[in-house]
């Protein structure tokens, strides 16, 4: 065969591969929310019809607007009360979304769910000799 | 398809105007957030003012797309099918990507005017719209195998760029949605990994579909054969191609993923110091072309663009090293590679290549010899790098605070970086008066027919007939 084309093949076998692993096995956490009925799925649409990622971050990802929502429920500082006060009432920049009750019980779910999985930005990581990096995920202390 | 691509072209650079004052809107509200709140908040500006950017270059690149291959039909270098190129059919498949785009950028736009979201960051809108944007681009897809489709040569590398493009963006569109399936969408860290995954390959397609195009104008401009089949290109398409395949890790270095997922990216991204070296070894070379070519716009801006590529290549290389990217990422130093590289790289590939596409009709046009155009030229590029470093002097200044305590005040960080942030807006408002001096003059050359233009040309101090557009 054409060396160009093999070298092609493999280039198309590995991504595959490399995409079959990170859709089924690519992380350690693991959860029960993999229903459309879970309260942190539902969440995560309120997350998204309020468009809080235009903002806000998950895992550094989103917005520069607001501040970073992965540990929000566990911030030393802030807390789920804080976050559900902040949510229901608005405070200028962020404003008032009106969510009902249950929105905003899935909304928590969600942000606790976020929490669980690890921390952003990392605090606990080492950095390796070539420069990479080795993160302690997961906090087993966090529902 | 004549004239298709002017329809493109129009569309694209209304696009871009649009985004470059809403850009300015996001940026006012950043710092005065009640301005203009209740006509437009910012959760609205800023998927608007995105889109409006994404959507600049892929209908601006495919107008240019549909413009060159148009022009290649009597080229023997690169022989295309004369006969779909010259159909109905042809023209009929492109106006229908076109009208599948501008439908669905409406249906979007409504969405964010009036607050009805319910996707994921970059493609805010309700999933269903990106159905009619996917067909639109199975046509652009299915005209371009027709365009080729009776090339018995083997095809220029141009063509491997724009037929991966239409390919990886296809699958990674795909992909951007199965955070719609439960086993992705309810598993956080799942979900951002394939979402990231997924955007890591789109902004690789539309890098092929701009690399491709700016290949394909190196030769129009210079008709050096080594753009269409040279050892040289394809190997930068080869590595372009890598890295739309594996090299989207980077942006989840932070998320709890399985070690090796950020080592595999770690080093495909390492791969770009080829890039860079290639680059820097061949810039001397590059000036003897520079100084024959340089009286054209086009080549002003590719000049640029290789400018751009350097500087963004090392700010994107130290993004790509864990160990720094941990303190970079979640900062605007990632605002500034995506500027960096939009407006940097992808406008002006896209400037260069417009202003290619109305010499042809209109040749005093095509001179860079103007003075509104050399200082707003200039200027722009002096307020993209003033723009770049106050946003990465944001982002280390974010990066030191949250750094020494992740628990800061967010309104403290803010105070800190409002100094940054006040200099982006200012560079930006010059961006935006720039931009302007270009696009409107490239605008009216599209819109009123060449005859009306090459009159009118002189009021924006333009040659009526400049040598070097002669000399090729």
């Amino acid at each position: 065969m054409c060396p160009r084309i093999t070298l092609y093949s493999i280039l198309f076998i590995l991504f595959f591969g490399y995409t079959g692993i990170i859709y089924t096995s690519a992380t350690h956490f693991e959860n029960s929310a993999l229903t459309k009925d879970s309260s942190e799925y539902r969440g995560r649409l309120v997350f998204q019809q309020h468009n809080c990622v235009a903002c806000h971050q998950i895992y550094g990802l989103g917005g520069h607007l607001g501040p970073d929502l992965t540990n929000v429920v566990s911030n030393p500082r802030k807390g789920e009360a804080y976050a559900r006060a902040i949510i229901r009432g608005g405070a200028s920049p962020m404003p008032k979304f009106n969510l009902t009750d249950t929105e905003l019980d899935d909304l928590i779910a969600f942000l606790k769910q976020a929490d669980s999985s690890g921390e952003s930005p990392p605090i606990n990581f080492k950095i390796t000799p070539w420069g990479s990096i080795e993160v302690q995920h997961g906090n087993p202390g966090k529902t | 398809m004549k004239s298709v691509y002017k329809l493109f072209a129009i569309t694209a650079i209304l696009c871009l105007l649009g985004g470059l004052l809403l850009g300015l809107v996001a940026g006012t509200q950043f710092l005065f957030p009640e301005v203009l709140v209740d006509v437009i908040p910012f959760q609205s500006v800023r998927p608007l003012h995105v889109s409006l950017g994404i959507w600049w270059i892929f209908l601006g690149a495919s107008s240019a797309v549909y413009f060159f291959i148009d022009a290649l039909v009597d080229d023997s270098e690169v022989p295309i099918n004369k006969e779909w190129v010259n159909s109905a059919s042809c023209r009929r498949l492109a106006l229908a990507h076109y009208a599948l785009w501008v439908l669905s950028g409406f249906g979007i736009a409504y969405c964010y005017l009036n607050g009805i979201f319910g996707g994921k960051e970059y493609l805010n809108y309700p999933p269903p719209l990106s159905i009619p944007l996917a067909v639109g681009w199975i046509c652009f897809a299915c005209n371009l195998v027709k365009s080729v489709g009776g090339l018995k040569s083997a095809w220029p590398a141009f063509m491997w760029m724009w037929f991966t493009s239409c390919a990886v963006f296809l699958v990674a569109f795909a992909e951007a949605h199965l955070w719609t399936l439960p086993w992705f969408g309810g598993n956080i860290v799942r979900d951002v990994t394939v979402q990231w995954k997924s955007y890591g390959s789109l902004v690789a397609a539309w890098n092929m579909l701009l690399y491709g195009t700016a290949t394909c104008l190196m030769y129009f401009l210079n008709r050096d054969p080594k753009m269409l089949r040279g050892r040289m290109v394809f190997t930068l398409y080869f590595l372009g191609l890598v890295n739309s395949l594996f090299n989207w890790g980077h942006h989840t270095y932070t998320v709890p993923t399985i070690h090796w997922v950020r080592e595999i990216s770690y080093f495909v991204s390492m791969l770009e110091l080829y890039i860079l070296w290639r680059i820097i070894a061949t810039w001397s070379r590059g000036w003897d072309t520079c100084k024959s070519l340089r009286c054209f716009k086009s080549y002003r801006f590719l000049m640029a663009v290789d400018v751009w590529v350097v500087l963004n290549l090392i700010l994107a290389i130290a993004l790509s090293v864990p160990a720094i990217n941990v303190f970079a990422h979640g900062t605007h130093i990632i605002v500034a590679h995506s500027m960096g590289t939009t407006v940097g790289i992808n406008s002006m590939i896209l400037l260069a290549a417009l202003h290619y596409m109305v010499q042809d009709k209109v040749p005093a046009f095509a001179s860079s010899d103007c003075r509104i155009f050399k200082t707003a030229f200039y200027l722009l590029n002096i307020a993209l790098l003033v723009f770049w470093c106050a946003l990465i002097g944001a982002g280390i200044e974010k990066a030191l605070i949250l750094s020494a305590d992740p628990y800061q005040s967010y309104r403290l960080v803010l105070l800190a970086i409002r100094p940054y942030i006040m200099t982006v807006v200012g560079a930006g408002i010059v961006l935006l008066v720039c931009f302007f001096s270009i696009l409107i003059p490239l605008l009216l050359k599209f819109i009123i027919p060449a005859n009306s233009t090459q009159t009118a040309g002189g009021a924006w101090g333009e040659q009526s007939e400049p040598s070097a557009v002669n000399a090729v």
